[in-house]
C-alpha cells in the first residue's frame, strides 16, 4: 500500500500516545494501589465492591451495638449478683433470728440491719449506668426504678418496656429487664395488712420491712404479738418470700447469663463474617502488585522501542541524497 | 508544420508545469486535506504528411487532483463515529468519577445516615448521640444536594458546548456555501479543470462537519456539492445555507432542543441529529445527566417518604407525634407546554404514594379530548424511555390513582380550560434530590419512641400484666396500629367447663384467642400478635381475673429509654421495597452508577475500536492523496532531466539552423 510522508508521521506519533496513555494508566494503578480507578474500569466490581463496603459497614455498626449492649448486660448481671448477695445475708440473719434463744436486743439489732440491706436493695434496684438511665425502669429511664411510698408500701415507677438491640441481620437481643420482673412479683404467703385475706403478690422491699418489722416486735399492720409462736410462723413464711425473691434474681440473671452468651457468641460470627467480606472486597479492589510492575516493565520498553525508531525512520528521505 | 523547435518548446512548457505541480506537491505535505496534484502530459494531434503521421509535441493536459469518493466517505463516517463517541465519553466519565467516588459518593453518606440511626437505636435518651444523627442527616442532605448540583452543572456545560458546536456547524455550511459559490464560477470547469485546491477547502469543511454531525452529500452538475442530514433536510443546498439554533424546550424545564431553519420552515429536529459530537452530547445529557438526576432524586425521594413515615408513627420526647423528619417532597406539579391551546394555568399535582412503584423518569401527559376528568382520555408516556404507559385506568373524576402502577396520584391543582393536544410534562423525581432537606432541628424532637403501649383497664382486680409490646415481622412499613387491640381474660375460653382452657379472647388482631394458665405459666409467658403489617410480641405475667382487660392502642406519653421507633427506622437500610421491591435504597442509587461504569466502559470500547478504524480509513485515503516527499524527489529528478533533455533538443535545432545557415552562406 501507497505510505504518504504525512502518514508517516501520524502513524509513529499515534502509536506513541497509545503507548503513553497505557503507561500512565498504569502508573496510577501503582501509585493509588488499586486496580478499579473509575467504575468504567470494571463495571461489575465495582458494584460488587459498594455491595461489600454497605455490608462491612452494617456488620460493624452491629459491632458498635454489640459493645452497648455487652456493657449494660454486665451492668445488670454485676447488680443482680450484688442484689442475690445481700438476699444471702438476708436469709442467714433470718435463720439466726428464728433461733428461739436470741434475746429481744438481738432480735433488734437483726432487724435493724435487715432494714440496712433493704435500703441497700433499694440503692441496686435503682442502679444507673454510664448515660444515667435507671437500667430498672423499663422505658421510663429517666425515673427511679422503685421508691418509698410510705407506710411500708414501695412503688414501681417505670414501665414493662424491655429495648432491644440489633447484633446482627434479624437479631435482636434484650439489653435490661424491668424493675418489676426483678424485685417484684413474689407471691405473698401472708396476710401482712390484716384483711383477712392473703395479698396476691408483694415487692421484697415490702417483703424485708414486714420481716423487720416482726423482728422488730412491730410488723404493720398485723402487729407482731410478741408471741414468740407466731412470730416463728410469720418469720419462715417471710423466709419462704425472701426466698422466692432469690429465685426471681436468679432466674432473671440466668437469662441475663444466656444474652451474654448470645452476645458474644454474635460477636465471634460478626468478625469471621467480617473477615471474610474484607478479603473478598480486598481481592475484587486491591491491586496485584506483582503483575502491575511486570505490565509496567513491558510498557515502559514499548514506549522506548517506539520513541527510537520512530526518530530512525524520520531520518530517511530522499531529500537528504538529492 | 511542427519541427524540433516547437516540439522542444512544447516539451520544455509541459516539463516545467510539471515541475511547478511537483513544488506545489512538497510545499503542501503537511496541508491538511491536500490532495496531491499531477500532470498528465499527452501527446499533441500528430499531422498527416506525406503519407504518415508526424508527431507534433506534448501537451500538457490538465492538471488532476488525485482523490478517492468512497475512501472520503468511509474516513467521514469514521468521523461522525469517533466524534460521537468520544464526546459521549468525555461527560460520562467525568460524572462516574464524582459519584462512585469512595468518599464523596452518596453511599458513604448513607451508611453515616442509618449508622447514626442505630446509634440512635442504641442509646435514645443520650442528648449528644442524637444530635449526631441531626449532624449525620444534614451531611446526608448536603451530599444529595451537591450530588445534584455537580449533574447540573455538567448538563449546563453540556448546552453550553452544544451551543459552541451549533455555531461552528452554521460557520462550516456558510464556508461551504461560499466555496460552492467559488468553485460554480470558476472558468473551465465543464471542461475538466477543477480548481483543485477549492476542492480540497471544501472536502476539508465537509469533514469537519462530519465529525460534528452525520451528513451526507451529493454532488450536483453545475459544481456545487449539496449537504444533507437527517431524513434529507439541506443544510447547504447550491450557494444558500440554512442555520441550527439552539433554543428552550417548550415542555422540559432547563432543556434545549436543536431547530432548523429551512428556506421557509423552522421545526424542531433535535431526534433527526444522528451521529457525531452533537448527538454523542445528547444521547450524554439524556442518558446520563439526565437519567442521573433522576436516579438520585429516587433515593432521596424513597429515603424522605420512608423514614418521615415511621417517624410520623413515633413520639418525641416533647411528646409529640406526627413530625416529620425530613422535607416532605412528595408532591409536584406539572409544567404546561408552551403551546397549548388551552390556558397555560392549568395544573397538576402529582402525590407520590408509593415510591416503591415509582420509575426514575420524566412523564409527559398529553389530553386527547372527551371529558377533561376521565383518565381514559389521556396518553401517559415515559418520556425518558420514549414508551406510552397503561396503567390500570381509575374511574373518572380527580383524584386519579395510579399508585399500584406508578406509585402515585394526580390531581388537578387549578385550570381554567383544556383543549384537545394539550401536553402536560411533570417528573416527580427530577428535583427531588435538590429539595431535600431537615425538618428536625431540636434532638429532643427526634422520635426514638414509639406510642404503643398496654394499659390495664381501672376495674381489674387481677394481678396480671401485659409487658409493653415490641414491634416485630415487620412487613410494611410505617407501623402503626388501626385500632386498639384488647385482650379479655376468660378462664373458660371455649365455653366448655369440663376443660381446662383459661386465656385471652382477642379483639383487633390475630389469633383471636390467646391460652394462659396462670397456674402454671405465671412467671411469664411470651406471645405474639399479627396486628396487620407487623407483630407486637409481649409477655404475661400474674394471675388476671375474670373479665380483666389489657388495651394496646396509641399512647400519649414519651418514654425517653424507648428505642422502638428508632429501631424500625434503622431497619429502613435493609428494606428493599425500592425498584418495584427489588432493591434497597442505597442498591437504587448503587443500580445507576453500576450502568454509568458499563456505559462508559462501552463508549470508551468503542470509542476505541472507532478511533483505529478512523485510522485506517485515513491510511486508505492517504494512500491515494497523500504526498510522498520520496516520490516527489524522484519526480524532480525525472521532470529536471526531461527538461534538460528538452532544452537540448532546442540547442540541437539551434545548432541544426546555424550547420544550414553556415552551408548556404
Amino acid at each position: 500500500m501507497r505510505i504518504s510522508t504525512g502518514m508517516l508521521f501520524e502513524r509513529g506519533v499515534n502509536a506513541m500516545i497509545r503507548q503513553q496513555d497505557r503507561l500512565s494508566k498504569t502508573e496510577l494503578q501503582l501509585a493509588t494501589g488499586e486496580r478499579v480507578l473509575s467504575p468504567e474500569d470494571d463495571p461489575s466490581a465495582t458494584a460488587r465492591i459498594l455491595d461489600l463496603n454497605r455490608e462491612i459497614g452494617m456488620v460493624n455498626q452491629h459491632q458498635r451495638n454489640i459493645e452497648r449492649a455487652r456493657s449494660r448486660l454486665a451492668l445488670e448481671d454485676a447488680t443482680l449478683d450484688g442484689a442475690g448477695n445481700l438476699l444471702q445475708r438476708v436469709r442467714e440473719l433470718t435463720v439466726q433470728a428464728a433461733n428461739d434463744s436470741l434475746s429481744p436486743e438481738n432480735r433488734l439489732a437483726i432487724a435493724y440491719e435487715v432494714e440496712q440491706l433493704r435500703d441497700e436493695l433499694l440503692g441496686l434496684a435503682n442502679t444507673r449506668d454510664s448515660n444515667g438511665e435507671y437500667i430498672f425502669s423499663g422505658y421510663q429511664g429517666d425515673q427511679r426504678a422503685w421508691s418509698d411510698a410510705g407506710g411500708g408500701s414501695y412503688v414501681y415507677n417505670g414501665d414493662q418496656g424491655q429495648r432491644l438491640i440489633n447484633i446482627a441481620h434479624g437479631r435482636r437481643i434484650a439489653d435490661g429487664d424491668n424493675g418489676l420482673e426483678v424485685f417484684g412479683r413474689i407471691p405473698a404467703s401472708l396476710d401482712a395488712d390484716g384483711d383477712g385475706a392473703v395479698e396476691t403478690e408483694r415487692n421484697v422491699f415490702e417483703t424485708l420491712t414486714l420481716l423487720a418489722g416482726v423482728l422488730r416486735g412491730t410488723a404493720l399492720p398485723a402487729p407482731g404479738s410478741g408471741n414468740a409462736a407466731e412470730d416463728a410462723n410469720d418469720i419462715s413464711n417471710y423466709l419462704r418470700e425472701v426466698d422466692a425473691a432469690m429465685g426471681n434474681i436468679f432466674d432473671v440473671r440466668a437469662r441475663v447469663g444466656s444474652r451474654i452468651n448470645a452476645v458474644d457468641e454474635q460477636d465471634n460470627v460478626n468478625q469471621e463474617f467480617l473477615l471474610t467480606m474484607e478479603t473478598t472486597r480486598s481481592e475484587e479492589k486491591d491491586l496485584d502488585y506483582a503483575e502491575a510492575v511486570s505490565r509496567f516493565q513491558q510498557q515502559l520498553t514499548g514506549l522506548q522501542a517506539s520513541q527510537q525508531s520512530f526518530m530512525r525512520i524520520q531520518d530517511l528521505s530522499l531529500f537528504n541524497l538529492l | 508544420m511542427a519541427d524540433m523547435l516547437s516540439i522542444g518548446v512544447s516539451a520544455l512548457n509541459v516539463y516545467q508545469r510539471a515541475l511547478n505541480v511537483t513544488s506545489h506537491n512538497v510545499a503542501n505535505v503537511h496541508t491538511q486535506g491536500y490532495s496531491r496534484q499531477r500532470i498528465e502530459p499527452v501527446a499533441r494531434e500528430p499531422e498527416f504528411l506525406k503519407g504518415s503521421y508526424l508527431g507534433s509535441g506534448v501537451q500538457a493536459g490538465s492538471v488532476q487532483r488525485l482523490y478517492d469518493e468512497f475512501l472520503t466517505g468511509q474516513v467521514r463516517a469514521s468521523l461522525s463515529a469517533t466524534g460521537n463517541l468520544e464526546s459521549y465519553y468525555k461527560v460520562a466519565s467525568q460524572i462516574e468519577r464524582v459519584i462512585a467516588d469512595a468518599d464523596a459518593g452518596l453511599d458513604p453518606a448513607m451508611q453515616e445516615f442509618f449508622d447514626a440511626m442505630q446509634g440512635l437505636a442504641d442509646d435514645p435518651s443520650s442528648t449528644p448521640v442524637r444530635e449526631l444523627l441531626l449532624a449525620e442527616s444534614q451531611s446526608l442532605v448536603d451530599r444529595f444536594h451537591f450530588l445534584d448540583r455537580n449533574l447540573e452543572a455538567a448538563k449546563d456545560q453540556v448546552h453550553s458546548d452544544m451551543q459552541s458546536l451549533i455555531e461552528e456547524i452554521n460557520n462550516l455550511a456558510d464556508t461551504i456555501a461560499q466555496l460552492n459559490q467559488r468553485i460554480a464560477n470558476s472558468p473551465g470547469i465543464h471542461q475538466g479543470n477543477w480548481p483543485n485546491d477549492l476542492l480540497d477547502q471544501r472536502d476539508q469543511a465537509i469533514n469537519e462537519l462530519s465529525s460534528i454531525i452525520n451528513i451526507n452529500t451529493l454532488p450536483q452538475d453545475d459544481g456545487t456539492m449539496t449537504v444533507f442530514f437527517g431524513k434529507g433536510q439541506a443544510l447547504v443546498l447550491g450557494v444558500e445555507s440554512n442555520r441550527f439554533a439552539l433554543v428552550d424546550s417548550d415542555i422540559i424545564p432547563d432543556h434545549k432542543e436543536i431547530s432548523y431553519v429551512g428556506s421557509n420552515s423552522v421545526n424542531l429536529v433535535t431526534d433527526q441529529i444522528s451521529g457525531g459530537e452533537l448527538e454523542g452530547l445528547l444521547r450524554a445529557r439524556d442518558e446520563i445527566l439526565e437519567q442521573g438526576r433522576n436516579s438520585l432524586g429516587l433515593v432521596a425521594l424513597g429515603l424522605s417518604f420512608e423514614v418521615n413515615a415511621q417517624h410520623r408513627e413515633g413520639i418525641n420526647l416533647m411528646d409529640q407525634t406526627g413530625l416529620d423528619f425530613f422535607t416532605d417532597i412528595s408532591l409536584s406539579q406539572s409544567r404546561a407546554h408552551t403551546l397549548n391551546a388551552g390556558t397555560t394555568d392549568y395544573v397538576f399535582d402529582i402525590q407520590v404514594t408509593d415510591p416503591g412503584k415509582l420509575p426514575a423518569a420524566d412523564f409527559v401527559l398529553t389530553y386527547n379530548g372527551g371529558g377533561a376528568t376521565d383518565f381514559t382520555n389521556y396518553t401517559l408516556v415515559n418520556e425518558s424511555e420514549g414508551t406510552t404507559l397503561s396503567p390500570a385506568a381509575p374511574p373518572p373524576g380527580f383524584p386519579w390513582d395510579l399508585s399500584a402502577d406508578l406509585g402515585f396520584e394526580i390531581d388537578l391543582s387549578s385550570g381554567a380550560s383544556i383543549s384537545a393536544g394539550d401536553r402536560f410534562f411533570f417528573s416527580p423525581t427530577q428535583e427531588a434530590a435538590s429539595r431535600i432537606g431537615l425538618e428536625i432541628r431540636d434532638p429532643q424532637a427526634i422520635a426514638a419512641a414509639s406510642p404503643i403501649e398496654v394499659t390495664p383497664a381501672g376495674g381489674n382486680t387481677g394481678s396480671g400484666a401485659v409487658s409493653l409490646p415490641s414491634l416485630e415481622e415487620v412487613t410494611s412499613l410505617p407501623v402503626d396500629l388501626a385500632g386498639p387491640v384488647t385482650l379479655t381474660f376468660n378462664p373458660d375460653l371455649d365455653g366448655v367447663p369440663a376443660t381446662n382452657d383459661p386465656g385471652f379472647n382477642v379483639v383487633g388482631a390475630t389469633p383471636a384467642t390467646l391460652a394462659y394458665d396462670p397456674a402454671t405459666q405465671g412467671d411469664g409467658q411470651t406471645y405474639r400478635l399479627d396486628a396487620g403489617g407487623f407483630e407486637l410480641v409481649f409477655s404475661v405475667t400474674g394471675t388476671p381475673a375474670t373479665g380483666d382487660v389489657f388495651t394496646f392502642d396509641d399512647g400519649s406519653a414519651a418514654r425517653p429509654s424507648d428505642n422502638r421507633n428508632a429501631l424500625l427506622m434503622a431497619d429502613l437500610q435493609t428494606w428493599s421495597g425500592m425498584l418495584d421491591g427489588n432493591a434497597t435504597l442505597q442498591d437504587t442509587f448503587g443500580n445507576y452508577v453500576a450502568e454509568i461504569g458499563s456505559r462508559t466502559r462501552q463508549a470508551n470500547v468503542n470509542m476505541q475500536a472507532q478511533q483505529r478504524m478512523l485510522e485506517l480509513n485515513r491510511d486508505s485515503l492517504e494512500g491515494v492523496k497523500g504526498v510522498n516527499l520520496d516520490e516527489e524527489a524522484a519526480n524532480l529528478i525525472r521532470y529536471q532531466q526531461a527538461y534538460q533533455a528538452a532544452a537540448q533538443v532546442i540547442s540541437t535545432a539551434s545548432t541544426l539552423f546555424d550547420s544550414l545557415i553556415a552551408a548556404v552562406r
